[in-house]
């Protein structure tokens, strides 16, 4: 008989490295001719970090993403983001870029009110253009600006750095401010269950996450859908067996990892509350979209079939004994 | 051994080349001409990333014998398309987000074509059929399926237009057609190289990005859905992987690992190795000129294995050679006396009295405790209150990249190109271990391919560094999947007890967790491990008494250390569940029982007592989800379970099968 049932699970997850100091700095450099490279350490792993981090640059500056350069996690060139861990690179390294760009930024702008003769107060940047607010006609391209800055010896720089606000937690209570922001998440799942082998087919997995601002929705989602199969493979399929110390799966035909046919669709949502602290209102999302579905799915498995499994993951074998009355030894 | 000649067509262009008997196509491609986009990701066959076409037909080159391709059609990523011509297929990767860290994208591109030779109009399940010996760990596949789905609508809007075109004019456009190209192509409907091509500029701002001006939109500022910036080369193979990296002079790293999982080292014998023509250099721990250990937060395992092995696989010494098969020969050259300790492979063995140690000190690595108001009375107050304990096993990364990296005297200091996901931190690292000034390593990241934790940790780091200045040559090590399985620190095996208190409305009082994690063999990251899941111990809820004790040992089993979510799957698993079976003592629904006690605005505090001043979307997330799985339901007539009380008003779906009312077994 094949069962199907419905599993919910939700989490939190805070951004950044858990009570203690977590700094990123980023340096902005803009050119004569109005294009802007950005160093920062931040390694890109395949998240999208770097283009995260040249998109907020762009906004920030007000110039199109196509006149920005980002070089990253290199030591001989760039300054210190600390490790692409706990789902920090955005917010942390984000605000980093978003400061040092904010600073390159002031220089143009300090020498437009000479050149517009208006107050700072009243110019903005809109794709490479400094413009009066009221009156768009008055205007100095970025370009201008800087070549402008030159000629009286300026130089459009900046750097930025940014720590979270997060104090060292008290050793016997765990009593302190652990994180800056923190991202939220809810999965559901729905599966189906055959009772006479055992086998979970999950037949959709929606996924909605609180990003705080989605700098790039569509490498945001890839994050979420990405997040979402690990998570499946943690529930369903993954184990290290590790038999007196050794390690007896050593390859991918031993340790089975999804495959496009065992990830059914996932449907990521995005949530946006931007939060006061993170780069235009982001927060983190590497982490979160892995944390909450094993939990969905076994929820689900037990909506499904009156049976509450312990232990992951949630092989065929396993979940056959379960429904048995027994546990797998 | 006699070379073999071997000519056949590679990319279009024809192709002669001297292959030694036991060469793969893979191998040839890589090592010979230099076609270094086709990858290696496990050479076994199972993983796709090198998979090439040969007569059309989708081959994994790590196992296809080179000989066997005399006289055949062999198409490369590299003949897919190049920076002035993406190929369609191509295009639709980047347009559609399929590519992230770029490792299987390659091979995925090609695997596609293939399928959209044969069909140009497929299904998804028979895309993800044709791409299912092709692995990822990055996109969980939704994108790529969509990718191939948008290539083969270009595909077959391009050819309509080029056969209109035809018909319409005698002319065809492009005279210099570049290798492999599609009818499509060579019609003059090539796809605009820019990564902002026209369909992604239609596709942007993405329907979920909130109030995204045109503006914003048009300049790919925050909120819009620009491709990654490294798309393109990604998609053309061009990225340079860690393995990727040739250098002139440059050597082949080996490293000699453990087969104990814990014993002292009596005496280490190179001089057989070192004597071995084409060894460049041999180094152990006596090598080592500056500190002997490293770790993120702790300093307590050794770069090579210093008096004492503590783990299957730890490394021993490693070994510079002129090719690796000769760094390999040497490793079997040397002698590692060893004398076994007693292990302990359990958390309760390392922590039981008399227990053998696996460090100098006790066994407990560390504990993190929250203590929060009066659980003890709380609990004796308690209206509900559900337990269990839960177990998670160690859990492999499984990036689709094997560690890789260079390292080179460069400049009056050492060069290390390698994986990364930190390079200032493994920077430090590196030039402890020399004694050098930290400023004179330079550590710079090749492209990486899928880390989620793995990479944090130092991995070819250290061997290649000690060898490239003993020997003055560049060194390349690039890991076996064996040894990525093997050597690097993967996700702590977690066992959960927990205990949840509620009043009679469902809503928590109290919450309770005794968290123990097997760090293996070495600290790495199991302080921030341990301390993530001792302050978030019971998700996103206001719990005000609570009790939770979180501890790791160390034991003689692989390693374990930082993974996508820091321990939090694990005790997700746990408290989700338990939140589940409070909601059915409670007699409410899981949607009920998480809104009831989810973090709100304005009143959030964490277990750590933190006052959450942020804006908060956790109940939207729960909403958003539930709605839209529920959208799902009604639209695909599925039974609604779980929630009654907010399934469709209109649902007709029949009752759920026998079973749903089962027992719980706690």
């Amino acid at each position: 008989m094949k069962l199907r049932g419905r599993g919910t699970a939700s989490i939190y997850y805070g951004i950044g490295n858990t009570g203690k100091p977590n700094p990123s700095s980023a340096f902005v450099e803009v050119m004569e001719d109005g294009s802007a490279t950005v160093y920062c350490g931040a390694a890109d792993m395949g998240q999208g970090s770097t283009t995260v981090l040249a998109q907020i640059a762009a906004t920030e500056l007000g110039i199109s993403l196509d006149r920005i350069h980002v070089v990253v996690a290199d030591t001989g060139i760039t300054p210190e983001a600390g490790v692409s861990s706990a789902s920090r690179q955005t917010y942390i390294s984000g605000n980093a870029c978003r400061i040092a760009s904010a600073q390159a930024k002031e220089v143009l702008l300090n020498r437009a009110v000479e050149l517009l003769d208006e107050p700072v107060d009243n110019l903005v940047v809109t794709d490479g253009i400094i413009h009066v607010a009221n009156d768009p006609e008055r205007s100095v391209p970025i370009s201008d600006a800087a070549a402008a800055c030159r000629a009286i010896g300026r130089l459009a720089v900046g750097s930025g750095s940014f720590n979270p606000p997060a104090g060292d937690l008290d050793p016997d209570t765990g009593e302190g401010t652990a994180y800056g922001t923190f991202a939220y998440a809810t999965h559901v799942a729905e599966v189906e269950v055959d009772t006479e082998t055992g086998e979970v087919e999950v037949l959709g997995l929606w996924a909605a996450h609180d990003v705080g601002t989605a700098v790039n929705p569509q490498s945001a989602e890839g994050q979420i859908e990405g997040g979402v199969a690990i998570g499946l493979g943690f529930a369903l399929m993954e184990e290290v067996v590790v038999e007196e110390g050794r390690i007896r799966a050593r390859t991918f035909s031993e340790y089975m990892i999804p495959t496009a046919l065992d990830v059914p669709a996932i449907h990521p949502i995005l949530v946006e509350e931007p939060t006061p602290t993170g780069p235009f209102g982001a927060k983190g999302l590497g982490e979160p979209p892995t944390i909450a579905t094993a939990a969905a799915i076994a929820n689900a498995v037990h909506d499904a079939t009156g049976v509450r499994i312990t232990e992951l993951p949630l092989t065929a074998e396993r979940v056959f004994l379960a429904l048995q009355g027994t546990r797998l030894g | 051994m006699s070379r073999h000649h071997l000519e056949f067509t590679l990319n279009g262009r024809p192709c002669a080349v001297y292959v030694d008997p036991g060469a793969s196509l893979l191998d040839i491609l890589r090592d010979d001409l230099g076609l270094t986009g086709t990858k290696r990701g496990c050479s076994e066959g199972e993983c796709g990333a090198c998979t090439v076409l040969v007569d059309g037909v989708p081959v994994d080159s790590c196992l296809y014998p080179a000989v066997k391709a005399t006289g055949a059609t062999v198409l490369t990523i590299e003949g897919m398309g190049d920076a002035t011509r993406l190929h369609p297929i191509q295009q639709a990767f980047i347009d559609a987000g399929a590519v992230q860290c770029g490792y299987c994208t390659p091979g995925m591109v090609l695997k596609a074509k293939a399928l959209l030779d044969q069909d140009p109009d497929p299904d998804e399940q028979a895309i993800r059929q044709a791409i299912s010996g092709n692995l990822c760990r990055c996109t969980g596949y939704s994108k790529i399926v969509d990718a191939v789905q948008r290539a083969a609508q270009n595909l077959g809007d391009a050819a309509t237009t080029a056969i209109a075109a035809a018909s319409a004019t005698t002319t065809t456009g492009v005279a210099t057609p570049a290798p492999d190209l599609s009818p499509a192509l060579t019609a003059g409907a090539t796809p605009p190289l820019s990564a902002a091509s026209a369909s992604q500029a239609e596709a942007a701002p993405s329907v979920h990005s909130a109030a995204v001006s045109p503006a914003a939109a048009t300049l790919g500022h925050v909120g819009t859905s620009v491709p990654r910036l490294d798309a393109v080369p990604k998609v053309l193979g061009e990225a340079r992987f860690g393995d990727d990296l040739y250098v002139p002079g440059m050597l082949h790293a080996k490293v000699l690992r453990s087969p104990h999982a814990h014993a002292l080292i009596r005496s280490i014998d190179t001089t057989k190795a070192e004597a071995l023509p084409g060894v460049w250099g041999v180094v152990t721990s006596a090598n080592v000129p500056g500190r002997m250990t490293y770790g993120i937060i702790m300093k307590d395992q050794p770069y090579l294995a210093h008096g004492k092995v503590r783990f299957i696989g730890e490394a021993v010494a490693a070994v510079a050679a002129e090719t690796p098969a000769i760094a390999g020969e040497a490793l079997k050259l040397i002698d590692v006396d060893y004398e076994p300790l007693p292990p302990v492979f359990t958390v309760e063995e390392a922590l039981a009295d008399g227990a053998p140690l696996v460090h100098g000190k006790g066994n407990l690595l560390l504990k993190r405790s929250v203590r929060k108001g009066d659980p003890a009375a709380a609990f004796a107050e308690a209206a509900h209150v559900v337990e269990g304990t839960f177990r998670t096993p160690l859990i492999e990364h499984a990036y689709l990249e094997p560690e890789a990296g260079l390292a080179m005297l460069d400049e009056g200091g050492l060069l290390i190109h390698s994986v990364s996901q930190g390079v200032h931190y493994q920077r430090g690292e590196i030039a402890a271990m020399l004694s050098w000034p930290v400023n004179r390593v330079r550590l710079k990241q090749a492209t990486v391919g899928g880390a989620f934790g793995g990479k944090i940790d130092l991995s070819v780091h250290p061997y290649i560094s000690l060898l490239a200045v003993k020997t003055r040559r560049p060194v390349k090590l690039v890991y076996t999947r064996a040894e990525s399985m093997l050597a690097t620190p993967k996700r702590h095996p977690i066992t959960v007890t927990m205990k949840l208190g509620a009043d009679t409305s469902g809503r928590l009082i109290a919450g309770e967790a005794r968290i123990a994690a097997d760090s293996g063999a070495y600290a790495s990251y199991s302080f921030a491990v341990v301390t993530r899941c001792a302050v978030s111990a019971f998700g996103p809820y206001s719990v005000q008494n609570a009790t939770v004790d979180a501890f790791a040992a160390y034991t003689n089993n692989p390693i374990a250390g930082a993974m996508r979510g820091f321990g939090t799957p694990q005790l997700a698993f746990a408290s989700e569940q338990l939140m589940d079976m409070l909601a059915a003592k409670a007699g409410l629904s899981p949607l009920e029982v998480r809104r009831l006690n989810g973090y709100q605005r304005g009143q959030s505090t964490t277990l750590t007592r933190q006052v959450i001043g942020d804006p908060e979307g956790f109940l939207e997330t729960l909403e958003a989800a539930t709605e839209a799985s529920l959208e799902w339901a009604a639209a695909v007539g599925a039974t609604v379970s779980g929630d009654p009380d907010t399934a469709p008003a209109d649902s007709d779906a029949p009752p759920k099968a026998a079973g749903h009312q089962g027992g719980d077994p706690r």
